[in-house]
C-alpha cells in the first residue's frame, strides 16, 4: 500500500491548484497533540508496556519511565473545495527498535459523495475499539492510557485501503457506521528478534448510534495474519525443527536419526502464516457533561495458533468538579488460547502467551488551563496464575502471577 | 401610570440581557429545531438538517462567553469538553470543528447567504434575513 500513500502529495497539489481561487473556508490547516508522562512500576523484575510496540519501560530497565505514554502527533488538513479533503498525521513515540522514529499515522484523501456520505483512500486509524481513532491523544481522553485489558490486544494503529463513513439521523437517534477494507502492518519488538505482523486482506465494519448522551458501538473485523520472524522462520527455528523428519544424531551429527518431536501439522497450525484472525467489540459511553460512564468489551480470536486469543474489558467513570475530574478504572482480561502444548517446542513457543491480568485505576485530571490538562493515576495490577500480564523483559527472580503498582504523571496538550 | 412603565422596565433590566437563539437562513425550509437537533449538528454528529439540505455550523470566536453559554446549554459541555470532543474527531479525521466568526453580526451575514449554514447569536442581532428556530 505503499504506492498510495506516495501519491498523495502530487494529487494534493494538483487539487490545490484547481481550487485555490473557489475555495473561501481555510484551505489548510496546521495542529497538533502530545503527552509529557513518566511512570514508575513497584516491580523491578520486569518492565511495564502500554503496547506491543514499545521494547522497554518502567519497572526492571529503567526506574521512572517517558516512554510508556509520551509523545506528539503534528497533523495537517487540507480541503480542496467541497467535495475533496486530505489528512497528513505523524506521530513520534517510543518504538520498537527503541528509537522516536517519527511515522505516518494517517494520510487520506477525502471524498464527499453526499452530505452523510464520504468515501477515503489512503491511511487511516485502526478503530478496532471505541476510542481507538484518538488512542494516541491524551487530551481526549480521562485517563492517562487506555485501559491495556482491552487497548493492548492490537498492536496496529492504522490501515491502508480505502472505506465508506455514513453518517445520518433518524429522530434523535444520530448513526454512524464505516465499512474498511485493506491491510495492516506493526513492527514488534520480540527477544526472538524484531517480528513483522501484517494483516492481509482486511474487512471490518462498525456501527454506532447515539441519543443524547449516550454512544453504543459494535465492531468487527477479519483480516489473513501472518508474522515474520527471522529466527522463528530461520532452518534452525522451531518450526524448521517441528517439519523435519530426521535429525543429526547429538554424539555423531553426521548420522541423522528419526526426530522425537516431529509434527508438521503443528507447525503448521501454530506458526502464524496468512491465519484467519477476527476481533469483535462492543462499547457504550454516556456522558451527560457532570459525569461520565464508559464500558467495552473485545474479543480475539481466529486460527488456533502462537498469537494470544483473548477477551478483555473495562467499566470506568468519573465525575467533573469543575477543572477537575476524578475517575475509577476496572478492567480485566482473559486468556481464551492454549497455553501450553504436549509438544515441548510448542510449549516453549507458548510460554509467554498467557496474558491475563486485572487491574483497578484511580486518577485525576485537572484542566489547569486552556488546551492542557495534568493527571495523575495510580493503578493496581494483579496478574492471574502463571501470567506476568502486561510486562515484558522477565528477569529471573521475577515471579508470575503477583500484584504491583504504577503511579503515573502526565501532561496533555493540543494546539 | 408612570409607576407601571418603570415597572416595566426594571422587569426588562431584571431579565438576562437578551436571549441567545439558533439561526438558519430565511430560505431554509427549516422552522423550528429542537435542542437535541441543534445539538447533533453543532457536535458533528449530523451532517443534514431534517428536511434532507446539508447542514454546517458556525461558530463564534474560542473565548467569547456567548459560545461558553452555547455549548452549555445545548450540551452541559464547557470549553475544555468541547475542546476535547473536537480533539478526538480531528485527531482521528473524522470531521473538523466548525469555523469561528469574529463577531455575531459575521455570523447573521453568512448564515443569511446561505441555507447550509446555522449559528447561535445573541437575540439583539437577528436581522430580516434570517430566522430564529431556538430559543435557548
Amino acid at each position: 500500500m505503499a504506492r498510495p500513500i506516495l501519491a498523495l502529495p502530487s494529487l494534493a497539489v494538483c487539487l490545490l491548484a484547481a481550487t485555490a481561487q473557489a475555495q473561501s473556508t481555510p484551505a489548510f490547516k496546521f495542529s497538533g497533540f502530545g503527552t509529557l508522562a513518566g511512570t514508575t512500576s513497584s516491580e523491578k523484575q520486569a518492565d511495564f508496556t502500554s503496547g506491543y510496540a514499545q521494547p522497554n519501560g518502567p519497572g526492571f530497565t529503567r526506574s521512572t519511565d517517558f516512554g510508556v505514554d509520551s509523545r506528539l502527533g503534528l497533523q495537517v488538513d487540507l480541503n480542496f473545495g467541497e467535495s475533496f479533503s486530505a489528512v497528513v498525521q505523524a506521530i513520534s513515540e517510543h518504538r520498537y527498535d527503541n528509537t522516536y522514529t517519527p511515522y505516518l499515522n494517517m494520510a487520506h484523501l477525502k471524498f464527499k459523495a453526499a452530505s452523510g456520505l464520504s468515501f477515503r483512500a489512503g491511511r487511516m486509524p485502526f478503530s478496532a475499539y471505541l476510542i481507538s481513532d484518538y488512542k494516541k491523544v491524551g487530551y481526549a481522553m480521562p485517563w492517562v492510557r487506555p485501559p491495556v485489558e482491552v487497548y493492548q490486544f492490537n498492536p496496529c494503529t492504522y490501515v491502508d485501503g480505502v472505506d465508506l463513513v455514513w453518517q445520518a439521523t433518524a429522530g434523535d437517534v444520530a448513526f454512524s457506521g464505516q465499512v474498511i477494507g485493506g491491510s495492516t502492518d506493526a513492527n514488534l519488538p520480540a527477544t526472538t528478534g524484531t517480528s513483522k505482523f501484517k494483516g492481509k486482506s482486511l474487512g471490518a465494519a462498525s456501527l454506532s448510534a447515539t441519543v443524547g448522551s449516550a454512544t453504543f458501538r459494535a465492531f468487527f473485523l477479519q483480516m489473513k495474519s501472518t508474522v515474520d520472524n527471522t529466527y522463528l522462520d530461520s532452518a534452525t527455528g522451531p518450526y524448521a525443527l517441528l517439519r523435519a523428519p530426521l535429525v543429526p544424531y547429538p554424539l555423531d551429527p553426521s548420522i541423522l536419526v528419526p526426530n522425537p518431536y516431529y509434527n508438521p501439522t503443528l507447525a503448521d497450525q501454530f506458526q502464524i502464516k496468512s491465519d484467519k484472525t477476527t476481533y469483535l467489540s462492543v462499547g457504550f459511553n454516556y456522558d451527560p457533561g457532570d459525569w461520565f460512564v464508559m464500558a467495552e468489551a473485545a474479543r480475539n480470536a481466529g486460527d488456533e495458533n502462537q498469537l494470544l486469543h483473548a477477551t478483555g474489558f473495562y467499566i470506568t467513570g468519573g465525575y467533573r468538579f469543575g477543572a477537575w475530574t476524578p475517575y475509577l478504572t476496572f478492567a480485566s482480561k482473559k486468556t481464551d488460547s492454549a497455553t501450553t502444548n504436549a509438544n515441548p517446542i510448542i510449549a516453549a513457543i507458548l510460554a509467554g502467551g498467557q496474558q491475563a491480568q486485572s487491574s483497578t485505576s484511580a486518577g485525576v485530571r485537572w484542566d489547569f488551563m486552556k488546551n492542557l490538562a495534568v493527571k495523575a493515576q495510580f493503578d493496581l495490577v494483579k496478574n492471574a496464575t502463571d501470567s506476568p500480564g502486561a510486562l515484558i523483559n522477565e528477569q529471573a527472580a521475577f515471579k508470575r502471577g503477583e500484584s504491583y503498582n504504577l503511579v503515573t504523571l502526565a501532561l496533555d496538550f493540543v494546539f | 401610570m408612570n409607576l407601571v412603565v418603570t415597572t416595566l422596565a426594571a422587569l426588562c433590566l431584571a431579565l438576562p440581557a437578551s436571549a441567545q437563539v439558533v439561526i438558519v437562513s430565511a430560505k431554509n425550509p427549516i422552522t423550528k429545531l429542537t435542542k437535541e437537533q441543534t445539538a447533533q449538528i453543532f457536535l458533528g454528529q449530523a451532517r443534514s438538517f431534517i428536511t434532507g439540505g446539508q447542514a454546517e455550523a458556525l461558530d463564534l470566536g474560542e473565548d467569547t462567553p456567548l459560545r461558553k453559554a452555547f455549548y452549555l446549554a445545548i450540551a452541559n459541555k464547557g470549553p475544555a469538553q468541547m475542546k476535547a470532543h473536537w480533539s478526538k474527531l480531528e485527531f482521528s479525521g473524522a470531521a473538523r470543528a466548525p469555523k469561528a466568526l469574529p463577531t455575531s453580526a459575521e455570523v447573521v451575514k453568512q448564515v443569511a447567504e446561505n441555507p447550509k449554514f446555522i449559528g447561535y447569536v445573541d437575540a439583539s442581532a437577528v436581522t430580516p434575513g434570517v430566522k430564529v428556530v431556538l430559543t435557548l
